[in-house]
């Protein structure tokens, strides 16, 4: 048996009363490529930074690659919303990507290999002839393949992102889509998305994330539900969780309990 | 001015200055370069504000035991100043990244209360009066030969750490989670950046005082990031500035007689860098507008 990409386990999560996922399970085999999906303030990008090991999970466990997340770092890279940075910070295109290679050097700064990465993965989202622009003068769709660049630089097996459509123009959205598509042959890859349509002819999975998770193949979601970009519809067709509530709830007191009672015993 | 270049070359006194001010300069490009892109110019306030609190405690426990200043010749007020750099540097770090404080909160009560001990020490001091002026407002005059040796050794030891680590403090400024997320101790990286603020401000002082040192750390980058979009660069013009700032600073007040506003060479120095950050301003527009009517691209 192969070890899961992302192995998630009766996972909760919250912020001090507010719980934002409760009973997460999951699991991400090598070279899917799953699409999270759900309303605003479902939980998707706070299911993303669990995996990452920026957020720890109040109760139950994330794997990656067999290892906590910590450990596993190195082998994941993380794309976040261009919209973050300070647009007018003076780095050029290809200093940006270096610093996805950051752990890999120090001293007077990166070796020749590292640019040989650095330029590679430029190369791969297609503006190695603007490696020595500005980071600045570029446009959003742009700036968002330079930084999917720099995590491909630290040549990661699993990549995770979080709308990286977010604010692109319709040319833009297609150009970082198509990218991830060429990636998706190669690299596992988790993804939080609004838009449906573009990604679904290669996406394996659609994780539905509402405050508890789903996932489903993709060829068992409806072609309906996904082309109109229904989730909740989604949701209520396959979320055995909410629809029955039967489901043991490892959040809820007895659990702990015996678990203790283990411990204990 | 005349009258300063005439001397400069026959003073060890202004030639040590003038040494003490090229060590500064240096630290001044490369560190004020990491506090301005991390938008981080408060944080260098409150650690130079709070050198007073150091530097009062050695000038009062000198005060009570007159006999420490030839006992411990390396306890020097400037001495005392940087170990409480060192100290608010540490608890700026734990405060912010292991406590979660609100950083704001943290840096404006380590500035008062900084000066505020400065203060009381030197007012309680035994002996003769006060003379808080001269680390108010520094003394770029008066650098003994080992102070300057001191500002040497804490100039090479900033310079190491930007060579080792000067990627790690880019990132801190750019994305500060990619370091945790490389891997890396992203408190370990502040708590760097934090120590070497602490040095280059220690250094700062002695030459235009705690209080106006924040303005030479900040404005001469401010001026060259104007003019350039790459990091060394804007290091390198940033001293460049600092130190031009500095040896005219000098040099207009050396001659200055009293009644003369130039009287004062750390005003001086900080109110140069006000003007090269107006030049270069106003260069960088003149630049746009020529570039615009060529029709280049303009940057935004």
């Amino acid at each position: 048996m192969t070890t899961p990409a992302v192995e998630i386990r009766n996972l909760c999560f919250g912020y001090e009363e507010h719980e934002v996922l409760h009973n997460i399970n999951l699991t991400v085999s090598p070279g899917d490529f799953a699409m999270v999906v759900g309303p605003n303030g479902g939980g998707k990008s706070t299911l993303l930074r669990l995996m990452l090991g920026l957020l720890k999970p109040r109760y139950g466990s994330v794997r990656i690659l067999g290892e906590s997340p910590e450990v596993a770092r190195r082998q994941m890279a993380y794309v976040p919303q261009s919209l973050e940075f300070d647009h007018n910070f003076p780095i050029s295109v290809l200093e940006t990507v270096l610093l996805g290679r950051l752990e890999h050097y120090s001293f007077l700064g990166p070796r020749r290999r590292d640019r040989q990465a650095a330029l590679e993965a430029l190369e791969g989202v297609g503006l190695k002839q603007e490696a020595r622009r500005p980071f600045a003068e570029l446009s959003g769709g742009q700036r968002q393949r330079v930084l999917i660049a720099q995590a491909l630089a630290s040549h990661p097996s699993l990549l995770l992102l979080d709308e990286p459509g977010a604010n692109l123009d319709a040319p833009g959205v297609a150009a970082i889509y198509g990218l991830l598509k060429e990636l998706s042959q190669r690299l596992t890859i988790v993804m939080v998305s609004h838009n449906l349509t573009m990604v679904e002819p290669f996406a394996t999975h659609v994780v539905c994330v509402n405050h508890t998770a789903d996932m489903h193949r993709i060829d068992q979601v409806s072609q309906e539900d996904l082309h109109v970009g229904n989730w909740i519809h989604i949701f209520h067709h396959a979320c055995p969780v909410t629809q029955d509530g039967q489901e043991a709830d490892p959040c809820a007191g007895p659990h702990l309990g015996q678990e203790e009672g283990h411990a204990h015993g | 001015m005349g009258e300063f270049l005439l001397e400069l070359p026959h003073s060890p006194l202004l030639l040590r200055s003038l040494a003490a001010m090229v060590l500064a300069a240096i630290c001044c490009g490369v560190v004020g370069c990491y506090v301005v892109l991390k938008r981080d110019s408060y944080a260098v306030g409150a650690v130079s504000h709070s050198l007073l609190g150091g530097v009062g405690a050695v000038l009062y426990l000198q005060g009570l035991f007159p006999a420490l200043e030839s006992r411990l010749p390396w306890l020097t007020p400037w001495g005392g100043g940087l170990a409480a750099g060192v100290a608010v540097a540490i608890l700026i770090t734990l405060l912010t990244t292991r406590w979660h404080f609100r950083l704001d909160t943290v840096l404006s009560a380590l500035w008062a209360l900084g000066m505020a001990m400065g203060v009381s020490f030197v007012n309680a001091r035994p002996g003769y009066g006060t003379e808080l002026t001269s680390y108010l407002f520094g003394s770029i005059l008066i650098i003994s030969p080992q102070d300057l040796w001191t500002i040497g050794l804490l100039d090479g030891l900033v310079l190491l750490l930007a060579l080792f680590w000067h990627s790690r403090f880019v990132a801190l400024a750019f994305h500060d989670e990619l370091l945790t997320l490389r891997g890396l101790s992203r408190g370990r990286v502040q708590l760097a950046f934090q120590l070497m603020v602490a040095v280059t401000v220690t250094v700062l002082s002695q030459l235009v005082g705690v209080v106006l040192c924040m303005a030479l750390l900040v404005l001469p980058v401010a001026a060259a990031s104007l003019l350039s979009r790459r990091i060394p660069v804007i290091m390198a013009v940033a001293g460049v500035l600092c130190f031009l700032c500095s040896f005219l600073g000098v040099g207009i007040s050396y001659g200055a007689g009293s009644g003369s506003l130039l009287r004062s060479p750390g005003a001086v120095i900080v109110e140069l860098a006000g003007l090269s950050y107006l030049v270069a301003w106003l260069f960088s527009r003149l630049r746009a507008a020529l570039r615009e009517r060529r029709g280049e691209p303009t940057v935004k």
